[in-house]
């Protein structure tokens, strides 16, 4: 087309464009379109042209009103412009076709008198009839007007024109060129970056809707089909040639997992958040954010998912928050926020970024543990839905608590046992021994799932405690998943003399269930090595005087009975006094603490005035406020009213503040038992 | 349960590049094993046959035991009974003999006992007539991790007529399983006699593949439990024909005249 912008406007050209704009007001070419659209003048009136304009103005309020209508008649008005520019081009093309057809007879006809045969050839038949060969000649009365000057200057212009268009197309050609090296200079830079992608271990391949743009996969590949979708994203070249990341529809701002620790409503710990990429930061950097924000985002939702089925562990979803009770003080809120939030510090720190590190393993578990099971031989096809269960992410982080919970029970269960019978300086002295050993996961897993296993799954602790070599109890604790708690498996060894006495339970499935039975048991125990005479025995009339000061025995397990000789002038009825030995624990406002009770009292009809201490207290299974105990001393001689030779002595032991050691309270020194016992037996 | 299946051959020259495509295809890093396919033929009757013995049968608590006898009794069948055998099992008796000198005492060679390994046990029809099916579909019955089933088929008059080693690779995607597969031949042993069961395995080296042309035979198989659940076989069929308009110009999946794989015994 560039011939014909060189060709001067007064040309005859047989071909006319159409008139595209609307501004040419010359008046030939006015008077053609007219005749044109309206086929002449004859049905034009001034009224009929009036109405037109005026019938035009209203379609256009018309179409500024429904816009709709109007891009629906954009459309057929488009076919019927282009209809109609068909039909003109196609009358114009019949028009330079009987033009040209014209010409072609006029010069057959003006050769015909000179080379008729030639021009027989080409004259039509139609004028060859009309008008017959040779009629028309043509002669030379001038010469031609065409200087020598004149045709110098039309060399000399077509020489320029000729030179024109050569510079043109070099200077395009350098034009494109240039462009070209650019282009080549930008690829390679494209080129150089998209290697330095893939060698850093991303996986770089085309993208399935547009073939000729690479992209990188950030993703997952056992990641729930959702979070795979997403996980493509394109690798465009920018203008000044880098590389930029297109995640398209699903972009969405860099997020991360936030766990915070609560105590009451004190905000105590939150995990770290990281500081998001810059913007012109190396694309690698940009597709670890990418990666690591889809990561936390599946992350969030099978946290959610699961959290729906943990409900009854008290774990609740509120305000785009899961909040979740991880011990009996502290609660866990999860959420998911944009990177760059800045959050306090506090002393539970380590613990959020414990609990956030450990749900993204476990996730990653969770990925293991699809691929294991999409790798395998799938099941015949069959009418069984496959039901994909929501991942053990929180579930598991409560396991472990609950089992670290049990452990630390444990300890606190016998430590003060031990500290309290220290301290009333019982013979042999008690031990105890709490081990928690991991157990074995199967070894042909690989060592990442194995470590995992043995942190979540079969946890179990084995505590042991020895009152002495024949009597040692053996709690296995076992944490479980489904649900989350721990059952206490209690056993003697069957030959200990306490097996008849005080038999354990098989299964114990709470805490203080267990710590009630220990108690009763040590309690049991110590009964047991303070009575020299079995209960099986009768007290022997006759042989009393040697049975005297010593304890008996009774059905009761934790109770003994001594026979005295009599004291006082004329009776000759044995009095029998009675030992209780009792373990309670004891909590006071913020303390706990636990008690060994020696309570003695007469036996007998001549003792029944005097009333018996409250029998609560001698039972077990109650805790006892410290009120009581600081009481039962001053009570001995006002309300109690018991009587001589009646008494009772506690041994305490305090939690400390810390909750680390135990201590004896207030700094007393406790009488030894066998000097209780001695009071006990006057 | 029914086995909707196509097949096609690699060349072993071939073999590296398929393993790749499959392993990008499926996202899995293919399981390899090695087992042992002893091959024993059923007796050589038109009628009169046992099947299973009753005793045996009244002891199972698998239904899969009745139905494989109900097949048993109207037709004599050739079984297979697959073994799992780890490469290191290969040359053992030989192995063991070279270290004997050093030691000055004679050691156990390794011997291996069929009836005390767990085994499996599978049986297959001739494939149903092309009908409208673009996939070969068959009848199949497979009992695994059972002990005794060597003795098991000799006491059913079976005879063991050929022992084989099938070398697979194995990928699976969705519900369709695809087996890269080669069988190789054991030497002619000088120690045990023919047609019975090898206790020692010779040197890997020596296995002589089955096929002159040391083909592999690709097989991309669905399972289906009910074969007459139209649904069902009609899910399966589609996977595989998914599968086959996939690798349309690489691997040319086929469904292969029925008669190939006729197991059935021919008196």
């Amino acid at each position: 087309m560039d011939t014909m912008d060189s060709i001067p406007g007064d040309f005859a050209v047989s071909l006319k464009a159409r008139p595209s704009s609307k501004n040419n007001a010359n008046l030939p070419s006015l008077i053609e379109r007219i005749n044109l659209e309206r086929g002449g003048f004859q049905n034009i009136t001034e009224e009929s042209l009036r109405q037109e304009i005026a019938d035009a103005e209203l379609e256009n309020e018309d179409g500024d009103d429904d816009a709709s209508s109007d891009e629906d008649e954009e459309e057929p008005d488009r076919m019927k412009e282009l209809m109609t520019s068909r039909d003109e081009i196609l009358g114009q093309i019949e028009k330079a076709h009987q033009s040209a057809m014209f010409a072609l007879d006029f010069v057959s006809l003006l050769l015909s008198k000179d080379t008729p045969v030639q021009a027989s050839l080409s004259i039509s038949p139609f004028l060859r009839e009309l008008v017959g060969m040779g009629t028309l000649g043509a002669d030379k009365l001038y010469a031609p007007r065409m200087t020598d000057a004149q045709k110098q200057d039309n060399k000399q212009v077509a020489k320029g024109w000729k030179s024109q268009s050569v510079d043109k197309t070099v200077d395009s050609i350098l034009a494109s060129a240039s462009r070209l090296e650019k282009e080549i200079e930008l690829e390679t830079k494209y080129w150089q970056q998209v290697l330095a992608v893939s060698d850093s271990g991303w996986s770089v391949c085309r993208l399935p809707k547009e073939r000729h743009t690479l992209g990188v996969r950030f993703g997952f590949s056992e990641a729930s089909p959702a979070f795979k979708n997403r996980s493509l994203a394109a690798l465009r070249r920018n203008p000044d040639g880098t590389i930029s990341l297109d995640q398209g529809i699903a972009s969405s701002e860099p997020r991360t997992l936030r766990v915070r620790i609560r105590i009451g409503n004190n905000q105590t710990g939150a995990s770290a958040s990281p500081q998001p990429v810059a913007e012109d930061a190396p694309i690698e950097a940009l597709i670890l954010q990418a990666r690591n924000t889809i990561f936390s985002e599946e992350l969030w939702q099978e946290m959610n998912r699961e959290a729906r089925t943990l409900g009854s562990y008290g774990v609740q979803s509120r305000d785009d928050t899961l909040i979740c009770p991880l011990t009996s003080t502290k609660t866990a809120v999860f959420d998911l926020v944009p990177l760059g939030e800045s959050t306090l510090s506090g002393p539970d720190d380590n613990m959020a970024e414990g609990v956030f590190i450990s749900l993204n393993l476990l996730l990653t578990y969770a990925h293991r543990q699809n691929l294991r099971r999409r790798t395998q031989p799938p099941p015949p096809i069959s009418a069984q839905k496959k039901v994909i269960l929501p991942y053990n992410l929180l579930r598991a982080v409560l396991t472990r608590l609950k089992h670290q919970e049990t452990v630390g029970q444990l300890n606190n269960l016998l430590g003060p046992l031990c500290h309290v019978m220290e301290s009333a300086q019982l013979k042999p002295l008690p031990t105890f021994k709490v081990t928690s050993t991991p157990g074995t996961p199967p070894a042909q897993l690989p060592q990442a799932e194995q470590t995992i296993l043995s942190l979540v799954d079969r946890l179990e602790t084995i505590a042991t405690f020895s009152m002495s070599e024949s009597t040692t109890i053996t709690i296995a604790a076992r944490t479980s998943s489904f649900p989350v708690g721990s059952t206490f498996f209690v056993s003697l060894p069957p030959s200990s003399p306490l097996m008849s006495v005080c038999p354990p339970p098989q299964v114990l499935t709470s805490y203080p269930a267990l710590r009630d039975y220990i108690h009763y048991f040590t309690a049991c125990a110590v009964a047991t090595s303070i009575a020299t005479i079995p209960s099986s025995s009768e007290i022997d009339e006759a042989d009393i005087e040697s049975q005297a000061g010593q304890w008996h025995q009774t059905p009761h397990p934790t109770t003994l009975r001594t026979v005295l000789l009599t004291s006082t002038a004329g009776s000759k009825i044995p009095k029998t006094k009675q030992l209780s030995i009792s373990v309670q624990p004891l909590t006071s406002r913020k303390k706990s603490g636990i008690r060994l009770r020696a309570y003695w009292e007469w036996n007998g009809k001549e003792q029944q005035e005097v009333t018996v201490i409250d029998e609560r207290k001698s039972s077990f299974g109650f805790p006892v406020l410290l009120e009581d105990v600081q009481m039962s001393p001053k009570e001995d001689s006002k309300n109690l009213r018991r009587g001589l030779g009646e008494g009772v002595y506690d041994w305490v032991a305090w939690e400390k503040e810390s909750g680390k050691l135990w201590d004896d309270g207030e700094g007393e020194v406790f009488r030894t038992l066998e000097s209780v016992l001695a009071d006990a037996g006057k | 349960m029914h086995e909707l299946f196509l097949s096609t051959q690699v060349a072993n020259e071939d073999l590296q590049r398929a393993l790749r495509i499959l392993q990008g295809y499926c996202g899995m890093k293919p399981v390899t094993f090695l087992r042992r396919r002893l091959i024993w033929e059923g007796p050589r009757m038109r009628n009169g046959l046992k099947g299973i013995d009753a005793g045996f049968l009244k002891r199972q608590s698998q239904p899969i035991w009745r139905s494989l006898h109900e097949q048993l009794i109207r037709q004599s069948y050739i079984i297979t009974l697959l073994y799992d055998v780890k490469r290191e099992q290969f040359g053992e008796g030989e192995k063991a003999g070279v270290q004997d000198g050093d030691e000055g005492q004679k050691e156990e060679d390794p011997v291996i006992d069929c009836d005390q390994l767990l085994g499996i046990l599978r049986w297959t029809d001739l494939p149903d007539p092309a009908g409208g099916r673009p996939v070969n579909s068959r009848l199949l019955v497979n009992i695994e991790n059972e002990r005794g089933l060597c003795t098991l088929l000799k006491s059913m008059n079976h005879r063991l007529t050929q022992e084989m080693i099938q070398e697979c690779h194995r990928f699976v995607l969705g519900n369709v399983v695809f087996d890269f597969s080669r069988y190789l031949q054991l030497p002619p042993s000088d120690t045990e006699p023919v047609s019975s069961i090898r206790s020692k395995l010779p040197a890997y080296e020596s296995l002589v593949p089955f096929d002159a042309e040391n083909k592999w035979v690709l097989t991309a198989s669905a399972l289906v439990f009910n074969g007459s659940v139209p649904d069902h076989m009609q899910k399966g069929i589609d996977e595989l024909m998914t599968v086959k308009t996939d690798f349309e110009g690489c691997f040319d999946f086929q469904a292969l005249d029925r008669h190939i794989f006729d197991t059935r015994v021919k008196i």
